[in-house]
């Protein structure tokens, strides 16, 4: 009986009419091209390997079996040296040049940029809500023939909406800026990974939509967790605040508590954002898996959405 | 006469908080086509009533009926009948007035768009209607206010302190649009003040209220059609012993009374030109006639038994 796409429509439209969104947008694309000239000016320390890549890989391959010949390797990079040898010589065997500083390896690069639209989006899902109370338009929102849950979802969905529109123009955008930047050389090679002694050929663009993808997950998590607290104290800086304190605090907090082996560590929120562990890497307790940490991150975004819900439909507007 | 369904009705409306009760068993009835006013001091429950009766706050006990639809059980179709202002209106002020309008447009249902341009012009904003809201005068704020409020056509419009703030004009221009409103398209009125003077020209009825309850609902005196009916009528005249005289004799052992401003008497409407041609023939100088009835303010303070601060 109530067209539910209208509010979601109002939310859109007061996010996309304040200046500081179109600031927010600016600065995200802006940070997106530093990266690129950075990359181009081979900031990062890539070899610049040129046309004759294959005789300076054969080196660094050569070198790199020296080096694990040699006694005193610890076990944890000797892993890592035997996948930079495998990698390279499949690349000299195959012909796939190094993506370091083509396209793709700028694409690699940007993926770090979806930390920035996770303080933009926590921003703007915090005002979402607290603004209102703030600005005092909830009087005026919350006297209309539309339920709180509603308008509570509308803005939430808004705020969804407003991230993914983000990563969608940061992803086309470096595309179109990489392409510039870097041409198309490099276009059709495959991703090359490492699995269990063999090397492992993945499609470029998979490849860097997972990056996106896995980064999503802690924006998620931080996102709803700042509604949750603009919701429930109706301060969006209370909100912003907290919701980056604890995203930079939270990871150092988990990796100093995990080395005292303490066995609750692992239910902690931020032991369990960064899936890409599971995919390279080793999570922060021996034990943790995939599902069980999707497990405690849904149980989480199910906590901070619940709380959300009851505290903003029960709220007396008072004053 | 036939009873008409009143558009709102209250019954047994309680608010407690922690332990304190801040509305009290508070029943009331609105009917179409009248402006209900709301009065009582600072902290009496007004407000809280108010924002009970549009779903700002959670009801304690007691029922609201909006058009005879239970707001607790049916919110939305409820609060499909009402527009409000709630205090100041406070709009987006980043957006223009117009869009201001579409947004409180879109939560309607069934409301033509052109709707919005029949508001704008109903409270005069046409020129401005595309300026963003931050550049409004208070005034205007108020006129965009009571915009959003009848985008929908509701039958009930309550109104939360709506004259804070506003300079005399826009009272008065704020008054004058309320009665019209009533009048023209018999929308019921819920509008509460601790203004006395405020509700006594824009009201028909005023509640009392006080530390929550309802102390008593006054018909506000209307002098046209009141003909016959006794009142109090102060002369202002000169020489005012002459006067006495004068009226003496023609008011059949009626009280007089003389004041520092004149004399009182009481007296029927009709009886008034009759009184002052006795004058006149007598050379009594009359400056001015008046009714002499209790303000409101009189009533107001006799019943909440002066200033006490609840």
């Amino acid at each position: 009986m109530f067209n539910f796409v209208r509010l979601v429509q109002n939310e859109n439209m007061k996010i996309f009419r304040r200046i500081g969104t179109w600031v927010m947008i600016s600065l995200m694309l802006l940070a997106s091209g530093v990266l690129g000239i950075l990359v181009k000016q081979n900031v990062f320390g890539y070899d610049d390997l040129g046309p004759n890549w294959k005789q300076k890989l054969e080196k660094q391959v050569k070198q790199d079996q020296k080096i694990l010949q040699s006694e005193d390797v610890p076990p944890g990079a000797k892993e890592h040296y035997e996948k930079n040898i495998q990698i390279n010589q499949y690349r000299i065997d195959h012909d796939i040049v190094p993506d370091g500083q083509t396209l793709w390896g700028y694409m690699y690069q940007t993926a770090s940029v979806t930390s920035l639209i996770t303080l933009f989006t926590i921003i703007t899902g915090a005002t979402s809500v607290a603004g209102e109370f703030s600005w005092g338009t909830i009087k005026l929102l919350l006297i209309r023939s539309a339920s709180r849950s509603k308008i509570l979802l509308s803005k939430y969905l808004s705020t969804l909406l407003f991230a993914l529109a983000l990563l969608a123009l940061l992803f086309l955008f470096s595309l179109l800026l990489g392409v510039i930047l870097f041409g198309f050389s490099g276009w059709d090679a495959p991703h090359l990974t490492y699995d269990n002694g063999k090397v492992i050929e993945k499609n470029q663009m998979l490849h860097v939509l997972g990056l996106y993808g896995l980064e999503c997950v802690n924006l998620l998590m931080m996102v709803t967790f700042a509604f949750m607290i603009s919701t429930v104290f109706r301060s969006s800086s209370l909100a912003i605040g907290l919701a980056i304190f604890l995203m930079f605090a939270g990871t150092n907090a988990v990796s100093i508590l995990s080395m005292q082996d303490y066995e609750w560590v692992k239910y902690i929120l931020f032991a369990n954002t960064d899936l890409s562990l599971y995919l390279e890497g080793q999570p922060w307790i021996k034990g943790m898996t995939m599902s069980f940490s999707i497990t405690v991150l849904a149980v989480y975004f199910l906590i901070f959405n619940v709380i959300s819900w009851i505290v903003f439909k029960k709220r007396d507007v008072a004053s | 006469m036939e009873k008409k369904q009143p558009i709102l009705e209250v019954r047994h409306l309680t608010k407690v908080i922690g332990k304190k009760k801040i509305v009290d068993n508070l029943s009331l009835q609105v009917d179409p086509g009248e402006v209900f006013g709301f009065l009582g001091p600072n902290g009496a429950g007004k407000t809280t009533t108010i924002r009970m009766i549009v779903g700002l706050i959670g009801i304690t006990a007691g029922e609201v009926l909006i058009n005879g639809i239970n707001l607790k059980k049916n919110f939305e179709k409820a609060l499909s009948h009402v527009g409000g202002i709630v205090e100041n209106p406070e709009m987006y002020k980043f957006l223009t007035g117009y869009q201001n309008l579409i947004h409180y447009w879109r939560m309607t249902q069934g409301v033509p768009k052109t709707r919005i341009d029949e508001v704008v012009r109903q409270v005069g904003l046409e020129n401005r209607i595309h300026h963003k809201v931050k550049t409004y005068s208070l005034g205007m704020r108020q006129r965009l206010g009571l915009a959003q409020a009848l985008l929908h056509s509701p039958s009930l419009l309550i109104l939360d302190e709506p004259t804070n703030g506003l300079d005399p004009a826009g009272i008065r221009e704020f008054r004058e649009h309320l009665r019209r409103l009533a009048r023209e398209e018999n929308i019921a009125v819920l509008v509460s003040s601790h203004i006395l003077s405020e509700m006594e020209q824009m009201c028909d009825r005023i509640a009392v209220i006080q530390h929550g309850k309802l102390i008593d609902v006054k018909q506000v005196r209307k002098f046209v059609g009141a003909a016959q009916e006794q009142q109090m009528v102060l002369f202002t005249v000169d020489p005012i012993s002459q006067a006495r005289k004068c009226l003496q004799p023609a008011l059949n052992n009626r009280p007089l009374e003389v004041t520092p401003e004149g004399i009182q008497v009481t007296t029927t409407w009709d009886e008034i030109p009759i009184l002052n041609a006795r004058l006149v023939e007598a050379g009594v100088r009359v400056f001015s006639i008046r009714p002499a009835t209790r303000t409101l303010e009189d009533e107001f303070l006799e019943l909440t038994g002066g200033t006490q601060i609840v």
